[in-house]
């Protein structure tokens, strides 16, 4: 382990936290997109997860995205016999896209993101103290 | 010229090494801070290799006369453990970044130290530093 690790983790920290915005970014766009024939599944809210696995390249640990899966609740239902998508009771599926619950993981993710550059700025930090000590 | 056979610089060097294994298992615990179940690392404390290092000196009562001294402090614990969230993960970004200043304190010392004592030696030289 070295400084240049630990940099390297701090960087993959802030690619998974991108990864995870790009997810949230897809679901506050598709929070109204519903299907387009009678009955139609609407947008499926989308999740991710990380992990910590082994980066053989470099031999530590690095975080990254586990896998994305889709957020399994049930869709709400909205009356709106205009719709191409409403059944023939006249009801829309719409979204399971809670905005609030997408804002507040938007924060998280960028909470996390800053976390990640207060260490690198640390850690460069310290390389640059280890180099000027060449001086 | 080896400068690990001098105290001060054997330490230095040891006290670096330990630093940035350390930074690297901090940093490691800040990228997981949104990992499930992941549980936050870190080293022994420095002291316990500084102990073998150098015995801690302490005073002796050589005469009745003498005060008796202070006693040691208690010995707080930190290591408490932090609230597991929902998820299992046990990291807690304000330790970790307290930990990481601590680390980043620790090593501005030692750099700075180290050029101190080299610029001794060049003194003794005869050189400036």
């Amino acid at each position: 382990m070295d400084l240049d690790k630990a940099l390297t983790i701090s960087a993959r920290g802030m690619d998974a936290q991108s990864s995870r915005l790009v997810v949230i970014a897809q679901n506050l766009a598709n929070q109204d997109t519903t299907g387009s024939t009678p009955g139609a599944k609407p947008y499926q809210r989308k999740t991710v997860t990380f992990a910590n696995t082994m980066d053989t390249s470099i031999g530590v640990p690095t975080v990254s995205v586990k896998e994305a899966g889709v957020d399994e609740s049930d869709f709400p239902l909205k009356y709106d016999p205009s719709n191409p998508a409403a059944n023939a009771q006249g009801y829309v599926q719409t979204p399971n896209v809670n905005s609030f619950v997408e804002v507040m993981d938007m924060r998280e993710a960028q909470r996390s993101y800053n976390a990640n550059v207060s260490v690198m700025e640390v850690t460069r930090g310290m390389l640059t103290r280890t180099i000027e000590m060449l001086k | 010229m080896d400068l690990t056979g001098i105290g001060l610089f054997n330490l230095a060097d040891k006290r670096l090494g330990y630093l940035d294994q350390r930074q690297g298992l901090l940093a490691q615990d800040v990228a997981n801070l949104d990992t499930p179940g992941w549980v936050d690392k870190d080293l022994e404390p420095f002291a316990a290799e500084l102990s073998q290092f150098a015995p801690a000196a302490t005073p002796v009562m050589t005469n009745p006369m003498h005060l008796p001294g202070t006693t040691g402090g208690a010995q707080g614990s930190s290591a408490r453990p932090h609230a597991r969230s929902l998820d299992g993960n046990t990291v807690d970004l304000s330790t970790e970044l307290t930990k990481i200043a601590s680390s980043d304190n620790a090593h501005e010392l030692v750099t700075d130290l180290y050029k101190k004592y080299l610029g001794m030696f060049k003194t003794a030289l005869g050189r400036s530093s």
